[in-house]
C-alpha cells in the first residue's frame, strides 16, 4: 500500500513537471528551429535546420539589445524606489502610532483590487497632462505606484515579526532610530527584501499592457513590446520569438536563483527566545 | 547618597495606571531587585529608566542629574532582555562588538574588551557562531556578556533568567552574583521569582499594583514584611494566615511560615488538633495541606504525619515566630 502511495505521487508529479516543463522544451527547440515550424507535432529537439542563428539574428539584426537595456533599467529603477518606499512605509506602519494606520492600509489593500486594464485610460489621461507619455518616467511612476501597495504590505508584515526587543537593545547600544534600521532591521529582514524585490523586477520585467500604452517610440521599447514586433497578421517570426523569450527568462532565472538563499525562512532564529 | 533617584514616578497607558507615585533611591554598586505579580510595572518602571518608555510625571536622576531628556545611548546604562535579543546577522563577537563600535571604540580596544568579557563568561569558543547556533544558557551568556562589553555604571535586567530550565537558572544566578562582586556595578533586576529575589539582592523592592510596598534586605522582608502582601508573595510555601486576637487589638491576623510550624501524632501543651489533608514529597521536607479549625494551612515538616487523608494530627504555632498583621489594612502590627 505504501509503495502503491509512492509510485502514484511520483506518476502525479511527473506528469505535473512535464505540463511544466513541455512549453519551455518546444520553446527551447524552437528557438533553434530555422523552418519557423512552431506548430510542428514533431517532438525532435534537434532538427535538420536548427542552429544558432536566431541567436545570432536576435542580437544583430533586432532593436532586441536596445529592448534589453531599456528593461533592465525600468525593472531596476521601479524595483529601487518600490522597496525604497515600501522599506520606509512599512516600517513607520509596523512601529511608530499613525492616526489612522488600519483604514490607510485597508485603503492600500483596496487599490489592488482594480485590474490593471481599468486604469490604463485613468493613467495615459495623467501621463498626458503631465507630458510624460513617451518617457520612462511615465512607466516608473505607473509601475512604482501600483506595485508599492503589496510591498508596503508584504514588508510591513515581516516588520511586525521582528521583535521590538531587538530594536530596544540596538538603541541601548548606541544606534539612532536610522541606525536601527539600517544596521539591525534591514539586515533581518533580507528575506522580505528579497521576495519583494523579486516581485517588483519580475513585474516591470514582464509588463505589457502599460508599457504598450505609454511607450510609443521603438527605441523606448521594454522588451514585452520589442518581442511583440516578431508578430505580424501575415507572419510570425517563431524562431526570433522563441530565442527571444529564452534570453527573457536568463535574468529572472540568475535573480530568483542567487535570491533564493534569502527565501529561506528563520533568519531572525535564535535572536529571541521563541 | 543615592546614585540612582526614583521621585514620584507615575506611568499610565491610557486610563490604566501602570506605576503610582514610586519614590526609590539605589546605591552606588547597589544590587536592587525590583520583585512583584505580574503586571505590578516593576518593568515599566526598569524601562523608564532606560528610556524607553517616558512616565507620565515624575524624574529620574542618576549621580544627581536628571536623566529624563537623555535618550537611551547617553544614559550609561545597558539591559539583558528576558528574550536575549540577540542581533541574529551577526556572530558572538561582533553582538558583544557592536555598541562599542557605534561608540567608535579603537578596533584594539574592542578585541581586548570583547576578549576579556567572553573569558569572564567563558564563551571564548562561541565567538564566531550565530545565535541560532547557540543554546539558551548560551545565548543568556551572550547577552550578558553585550551588557557587560560596554562597562556602563548601571546594568539592567529584565527577567534575564526565566526562559531558562532550572537548573540552568541556578547556574545563570551564581554567575550573576559572581559578576555584581567583580564588576561592582549598580545593578537593577527586575524578576518575579522570589528566589532570585531573595538569592541576589542586596535589597528587594517589592511592587504590587503599580506601588512600592516594602524596601528592605531579604532577610527583613522575609521576617518583617510590612503587610500581609508582602509576607504572602514572599516565602515559599505561602505564610499561612490565621484569625486572631491580640490584646487590646481584637481583629488580627495571624502570619505563620510554613516552617514555623511543628507536628505532633500526639497532643502537646498548646498543640491545636489539625486534620490531614494531603502532603507533597519535597526532598529535604514534606509539604503538607491540613485543616486547621476549617482553614486550610500549608506547613513544612520533615516527616509526614501518620495518618491517613482525614485523619487527625497536631500542630504547634509558636508565638514568637508569629507576626501580627492587622485585619482590615493588612499592615504589620
Amino acid at each position: 500500500m505504501r509503495q502503491l502511495k509512492k509510485i502514484l505521487s511520483l506518476l502525479t508529479l511527473t506528469l505535473f513537471s512535464l505540463f511544466a516543463v513541455f512549453p519551455i522544451y518546444v520553446v527551447l527547440s524552437t528557438s533553434f528551429r530555422g523552418d519557423n515550424a512552431f506548430q510542428s507535432t514533431s517532438l525532435e529537439f534537434w532538427t535538420k535546420t536548427s542552429s544558432i542563428s536566431n541567436y545570432f539574428s536576435l542580437f544583430t539584426s533586432t532593436d532586441f539589445l536596445t529592448w534589453m537595456r531599456n528593461s533592465l533599467w525600468v525593472s531596476a529603477a521601479v524595483t529601487l524606489i518600490g522597496v525604497g518606499f515600501a522599506i520606509g512605509a512599512g516600517y513607520s506602519l509596523s512601529r511608530f502610532p499613525i492616526r489612522g494606520k488600519k483604514t490607510g492600509l485597508l485603503i492600500l489593500m483596496t487599490t489592488q483590487m482594480f485590474p490593471c486594464t481599468m486604469l490604463l485610460l485613468p493613467f495615459y489621461i495623467v501621463l498626458s497632462h503631465l507630458q510624460l507619455i513617451n518617457s520612462f518616467w511615465g512607466l516608473l511612476i505607473i509601475y512604482s505606484a501600483t506595485s508599492l501597495p503589496f510591498c508596503i504590505w508584504q514588508l510591513k508584515g515581516f516588520f511586525d515579526t521582528i521583535p521590538k526587543e531587538l530594536e530596544e537593545a540596538a538603541r541601548l547600544d548606541g544606534c539612532s532610530h536610522f541606525q536601527v534600521l539600517y544596521k539591525v532591521i534591514l539586515p533581518v529582514s533580507l528575506p522580505a527584501l528579497a521576495i519583494t524585490s523579486l516581485f517588483n523586477f519580475m513585474t516591470a520585467w514582464t509588463e505589457y499592457a502599460i508599457a504598450a500604452v505609454v511607450l510609443q517610440d521603438p527605441q523606448l521599447y521594454t522588451l514585452s513590446i520589442g518581442l511583440k514586433t516578431f508578430q505580424s497578421s501575415l507572419a510570425t517570426q517563431w524562431g526570433l520569438y522563441a530565442a527571444a523569450a529564452i534570453i527573457v527568462s536568463v535574468p529572472v532565472v540568475i535573480l530568483f536563483m542567487s535570491l533564493s538563499k534569502f527565501l529561506v525562512s528563520g533568519l531572525t532564529m535564535g535572536s529571541v527566545k521563541g | 547618597m543615592s546614585f540612582v533617584e526614583f521621585k514620584n514616578i507615575q506611568k499610565s497607558f491610557g486610563d490604566q495606571k501602570i506605576l503610582q507615585k514610586i519614590d526609590l533611591e539605589i546605591s552606588k554598586g547597589e544590587f536592587l531587585v525590583l520583585v512583584g505579580p505580574s503586571g505590578c510595572g516593576k518593568s515599566t518602571l526598569l524601562r523608564i529608566l532606560a528610556g524607553l518608555e517616558t512616565p507620565t510625571e515624575g524624574d529620574i536622576l542618576v549621580n544627581g542629574k536628571s536623566v529624563l531628556s537623555k535618550e537611551p545611548k547617553d544614559r550609561d546604562l545597558a539591559m539583558v532582555f528576558q528574550n536575549y535579543a540577540l542581533y541574529p546577522h551577526l556572530n558572538v563577537f561582533e553582538n558583544l562588538a557592536f555598541g562599542l563600535r557605534l561608540r567608535q571604540v579603537s578596533e584594539s580596544e574592542i578585541q581586548a574588551r570583547v576578549k576579556e568579557t567572553a573569558e569572564i563568561l567563558q564563551i571564548q569558543n562561541l565567538l564566531e557562531r550565530k545565535p541560532k547556533a547557540l543554546s539558551g544558557g548560551q545565548r543568556q551568556r551572550v547577552a550578558l556578556g553585550r551588557a557587560l562589553v560596554r562597562k556602563t555604571s548601571i546594568l539592567l535586567f529584565d527577567e534575564p533568567l526565566s526562559n531558562l530550565d532550572a537548573n540552568l537558572r541556578n547556574q545563570m544566578r551564581y554567575e550573576i552574583k559572581r559578576l555584581h562582586q567583580l564588576t561592582k556595578s549598580t545593578i537593577i533586576y527586575v524578576t518575579h521569582d522570589q528566589v532570585e529575589a531573595t538569592t541576589l539582592g542586596d535589597r528587594i523592592a517589592v511592587l504590587n499594583k503599580g506601588h512600592i510596598e516594602q524596601v528592605d534586605s531579604a532577610h527583613n522582608i522575609y521576617e518583617k514584611p510590612a503587610n500581609t502582601f508582602v509576607a504572602s508573595f514572599i516565602g515559599l510555601p505561602e505564610m499561612n494566615f490565621l484569625p486572631g486576637d491580640l490584646v487590646g487589638r481584637p481583629g488580627a491576623s495571624v502570619g505563620i511560615r510554613p516552617e514555623n510550624i511543628s507536628i505532633s501524632a500526639e497532643p502537646r501543651s498548646g498543640a491545636l488538633e489539625a486534620q490531614f489533608d494531603v502532603c507533597e514529597y519535597l526532598g529535604a521536607n514534606y509539604l503538607i495541606y491540613a485543616q486547621l479549625q476549617g482553614q486550610a494551612i500549608r506547613l513544612l515538616s520533615p516527616h509526614p504525619p501518620k495518618t491517613a487523608t482525614g485523619g487527625k494530627f497536631f500542630v504547634s504555632i509558636p508565638l514568637e515566630k508569629s507576626i501580627f498583621f492587622d485585619k482590615v489594612s493588612g499592615h504589620l502590627l
